[in-house]
């Protein structure tokens, strides 16, 4: 981990990496979007609206997951002071609170034809409510600050906090009552859907998370090549106050 | 045609198919254009400080009438790290 810790280290490795990553993502939307779209089946329930899932369910993972790798960041962070955990994390969030707003408007409109509501206020439901909140605040809370170290700090803590949402979320539909179904493919004995669903979801899965890592990058980059411009023109007005006359 | 409305027609839910991946495409398109932006800007104006510094030193070291062009590198050093 912390042979990455040096910025300079890191922009050498996300510059040779980024392209790569965007072909992946690209080639991955395309081959998910037909399989979706074109080469899967109508649920012999759900009929069309299965194909929502394809968006749905690889937006919530990607809520989660990026979630994740913020209180992850923010822990090392806090403990070892790693330079590029608190750049990550902030890079982070926004995207993050992108996915769970997909979830949320895709769920939405899955519920509509399938349960006939747009909303409940259920476990999963409103645990993932407060996910896109937690979000919203850590966001919030890592700019709140003139001190840009002191903000970071606070959103850290909001995230370490907030973590415990995660498996709220994750087990909601199996702890309460909800009209939410359980997990299908991350459960005991293997996933229970047919593979001709279970293809475009994990190509989208796919999609979803590459997507992640190449926008996550291009925004830790952004940041730290920013970091170095501040550091230049401090550097710039200090000479230029204490220097001779120029 | 006859194929491409039933696709479209989505088994009769295209309103709520369309609207969910209609959503997920402009989040994500998004994010794309505002991540690529935000690299580009920071690259710009790294180039813009190197050439201003640069202009800055070759003036204070030999003294020249104007500044008279921008360096020859462009100022990627800077970005190529330490």
């Amino acid at each position: 981990m912390h042979r990455f810790a040096n910025p300079g280290r890191f922009l050498r490795l996300a510059h040779r990496l980024q392209p790569w990553l965007v072909t992946a993502t690209v080639i991955a939307f395309a081959a998910g979007l037909y399989y979706a779209l074109f080469h899967s089946p109508a649920d012999y329930q759900q009929g069309e609206t299965v194909r929502i899932m394809y968006i749905h369910v690889p937006a919530a993972w990607m809520a989660l997951f990026a979630y994740c790798t913020i209180a992850f960041a923010s822990a090392c962070a806090l403990i070892w002071r790693h330079p590029l955990a608190d750049v990550a994390a902030e890079a982070a969030s926004p995207l993050g609170a992108g996915f769970t707003l997909i979830a949320l408007v895709s769920g939405s409109l899955w519920g509509k034809p399938m349960w006939g509501t747009y909303w409940v206020w259920d476990a999963r439901l409103t645990s993932f409510l407060l996910l896109f909140f937690l979000y919203l605040g850590h966001i919030a809370l890592s700019q709140a600050f003139d001190d840009r170290q002191r903000g970071r700090r606070a959103a850290a803590i909001l995230a370490l906090v907030g973590a415990i949402n995660v498996p709220i979320i994750k087990f909601s539909v199996d702890w309460w009552n909800t009209l939410h179904q359980p997990a299908s493919i991350m459960r005991m004995g293997g996933p229970a859907i047919d593979p001709s669903m279970l293809v475009p979801l994990l190509l989208m899965a796919a999609a979803f998370q590459l997507f992640f890592f190449a926008a996550l990058i291009a925004r830790m980059k952004a940041e730290l090549l920013s970091a170095r411009l501040r550091t230049a023109m401090f550097n710039r007005l200090r000479a230029g106050t204490t220097g001779t006359a120029g | 045609m006859e194929a491409l409305s039933t696709f479209f027609a989505m088994g009769g839910y295209a309103a709520y198919v369309w609207p969910a991946y209609g959503v997920a495409a402009i989040i994500l398109i998004a994010f794309t254009i505002d991540s690529w932006r935000r690299v580009r800007m920071a690259v710009a104006n790294l180039r813009r400080l190197e050439t201003a510094n640069m202009s800055v030193k070759s003036r204070s070291s030999a003294p020249q009438p104007a500044r008279t062009g921008t360096p020859a590198n462009g100022g990627s050093d800077e970005l190529a790290g330490p």
